[in-house]
């Protein structure tokens, strides 16, 4: 193990420490309880911290006394969705909160986010659980260090990508940086990593199973590279039902390269395939096990949320394909359109260069017509990296292959999980955030456009690339203090 | 890669300094009342009038959620209130979108607990307009002629004036460094010191030899 991170390359480690420095400026820029559902995941993880379990899911989420007073003392109900109110600003208002912060230091009466997070799996909040103790103090003291795991979460997962960039893309190691650099400075994700949510462990396993499996496409799949698969499944489908999404296309990569090695598809050539997954289920059939037995909830905790099939909806095959079309595209011809006229741009592009907050703080509307020159650019001088080494890509087909089954898989379980909300409550629920557990891809198409410039202008559009990604990262860091502080 | 960068950083900073640049009426101030619906519309000189205000010390102007009814816009009246006394006024004709601004004399200078409206010329115009709030109880409902609305009025409470990004600077960092585990202006610097820190690594990742 030590001998492993000795590997590490330096720079590796470097844009890990960028990363993580970014998020944790973006904790302290955005304000308390004003990253998507992080009042949720703070509950889940200070019940389980209180409790020693994790909570059950119920109909109803209800705080605890502390964070009951938080919310109400920083204006948490009239700030969330409403970009024209700001947080607290004026110093009687700061001196009120302090006073009322300490009014009430109930953390056990809650009952942990019971109907937004309740019934997801456990591991997130079992790490939070560690700053949440550490920090004591207010509700705003536990948040900040909380806030500050997560960071070095999104630290971890530019890791990754930078090692997953190696493995995958060897040919120009200048290029790994570049991606790695473009993801850490991506706003979004450095956004969600600055605040408690458990997408911050998710796009941290995600990275490190595409990392591995890209280490066995080209080194073969060795026990201890299988073991890590494992391991890391088993890290992510604790974390979030999402993470299932994955678990498919992994498995596929794992039996296509074995059969590889071993020449033909076979019960030895199944062995390692078959130990990581193991491996990646035992923990969560411990966690059903618990669920039953100790804790007292659904077996299957996704079993009790707002997107799993129960008597009360009766959805279609057919209209889950239509649906998950029109989630990503554009609307079907003949139908109505449950997601707006181009999803595309208003959900994923828009979401991607910039929706905050809770999807209420945005550019002005030129910023997101002005992007798509970037991001064109981008995306043809990937493709020109492609088709110029389409021979090599030819060769790796099935890799290829690998990582668009996984995407395609991913996107697929949250289209399909949101149909289900869409049939029960007539929501749409997109948000662009759902889909950076693919985060490492974007780095992969990032490094690929500064080689597709050509070795004389690799340097000149690498070097572009990051700066666009910073000012990217600063302008939303603006947008987000104008929003809450002006 | 080093030109790259340089270029880089000069567009950059160019960009951040127009931005900051930009003057406009800053906002002290708002009563959080999200607006929801059309809650009422008054015709003529009626005296509107809204309780449980807490205006910001700084206040030099109000921003009154209102529609007018017909053109040209009528003049709107406006009075803050203490206890007892009359603290600003202010009458105007400066419409902004949805929305009247009226600048108060004097200024504000600490913050009030009291009234918008009432106790001197209200919130009110001489023409139809419609006002926008949202749906509030009784014990806290604006009033029409001392008649309950049913409903709370949205207040913006403005600075005097308009300022650039940057002399508003030392509020941002003020407001910043509260609704934090710690507070004053630290915070901001710390949120300041650990951007600029990861912009500068990751610019020395790119020019540090290959």
């Amino acid at each position: 193990m030590t001998t492993a991170l000795a590997r590490v390359p330096a720079a590796a480690w470097a844009c890990a420490l960028v990363a993580f420095l970014n998020a944790a400026a973006w904790s302290i820029v955005t304000p308390a309880f004003q990253v998507p559902d992080e009042q949720s995941h703070y509950a889940y993880t200070e019940y389980l911290s209180e409790h020693g379990r994790p909570p059950t899911p119920e109909p109803i989420d209800a705080y605890s006394g502390s964070q009951t007073i938080a919310l109400r003392a920083l204006k948490f109900e009239s700030t969330q969705f409403v970009p024209a109110n700001g947080v607290v600003w004026s110093a009687p208002e700061q001196e009120r909160l302090v006073r009322d912060l300490r009014l009430d230091d109930d953390r056990a009466g809650g009952n942990g986010g019971a109907k937004a997070v309740g019934g997801e799996p456990p591991l997130y909040y079992a790490l939070e659980a560690l700053p949440y103790r550490l920090a004591g103090g207010t509700v705003l003291d536990r948040l900040a260090l909380m806030r500050l795991l997560s960071a070095a979460l999104g630290g971890l997962a530019v890791l990754f990508v930078f090692l997953f960039l190696r493995e995958a893309l060897p040919g120009v190691p200048w290029c790994w940086t570049v991606g790695a650099l473009g993801v850490a400075f991506q706003p979004l994700f450095a956004f969600m990593s600055g605040g408690v949510n458990s997408d911050a462990l998710l796009y941290a396993a995600s990275a490190a199973l595409f990392f591995l499996l890209a280490r066995s496409f080209r080194r073969g799949l060795t026990p201890p590279l299988a073991l890590a698969i494992g391991a890391t499944i088993a890290a992510g489908l604790l974390t979030k039902f999402n993470y299932m999404g994955l678990v498919p296309g992994a498995a596929l990569a794992m039996v296509a390269i074995a059969v590889r090695q071993e020449g033909a598809l076979s019960l030895r050539a199944l062995r390692l395939p078959a130990l990581a997954l193991a491996v990646g289920a035992a923990p969560t059939l411990l966690e059903m096990a618990l669920n039953a037995a100790v804790w007292d909830r659904p077996v299957i905790g996704a079993s009790a949320s707002a997107f799993a099939l129960r008597d009360d909806i009766s959805p279609s095959i057919g209209g889950a394909i239509g649906y998950a079309w029109q989630f990503y595209f554009v609307p079907l011809p003949g139908q109505d359109a449950p997601l707006g006229p181009l999803p595309l741009w208003e959900s994923w592009f828009r979401g991607f260069v910039g929706l905050l907050g809770w999807i209420d703080t945005e550019f002005r509307q030129g910023v997101y017509d002005a992007a798509l020159a970037p991001v064109a650019a981008i995306a043809a001088l990937a493709a020109a990296a492609l088709v110029s080494r389409r021979r090599l890509l030819r060769e790796r087909r099935l890799e290829v292959a690998v990582y668009g089954l996984m995407t395609v898989s991913f996107m697929a379980f949250v289209a399909f999980a949101s149909y289900i909300i869409y049939v029960r409550f007539q929501q749409n629920v997109a948000q662009a955030r759902y889909l950076l557990p693919l985060v490492s891809l974007y780095g992969a198409i990032l490094a690929l456009a500064a080689r597709g410039a050509g070795a004389r202008l690799m340097p000149v559009v690498g070097t572009a690339i990051v700066v666009l990604a910073i000012a990217h990262n600063v302008f939303s860091q603006l947008l987000v203090i104008s929003r809450y502080y002006a | 890669v080093l030109a790259t960068l340089a270029v880089g950083a000069l567009l950059l900073a160019g960009g951040i300094a127009a931005t900051l640049s930009r003057a406009d009426q800053r906002r002290m101030g708002t009563n959080d009342v999200v607006i929801q619906a059309l809650v009422g519309t008054v015709t003529g000189a009626r005296e509107i009038c809204q309780g449980d205000e807490r205006i910001p010390a700084g206040t030099g102007a109000v921003r009154v959620s209102l529609v007018p009814g017909s053109e040209p816009r009528p003049a709107v009246a406006v009075a803050v209130g203490a206890p007892g006394s009359t603290v600003a006024t202010g009458r105007g004709h400066r419409w902004d979108g949805d929305s009247a601004i009226v600048a108060l004399h004097p200024p504000v200078a600490r913050e009030v607990a009291g009234r918008v409206g009432g106790g001197g010329p209200p919130p009110t115009a001489n023409g139809e307009v419609g006002l926008f709030g949202a749906a509030a109880g009784s014990a806290v409902s604006a009033t029409d002629d001392g008649q309950p609305l049913g409903a709370r009025l949205r207040f913006e409470y403005l600075q005097s004036g308009v300022r650039s990004w940057w002399s508003f600077a030392p509020e941002l960092v003020d407001r910043i460094g509260r609704a934090h585990a710690w507070s004053g202006s630290s915070v901001a610097l710390l949120a300041g010191v650990l951007s600029l820190t990861s912009i500068l690594l990751a610019a020395w990742l790119l020019v540090r030899p290959r």
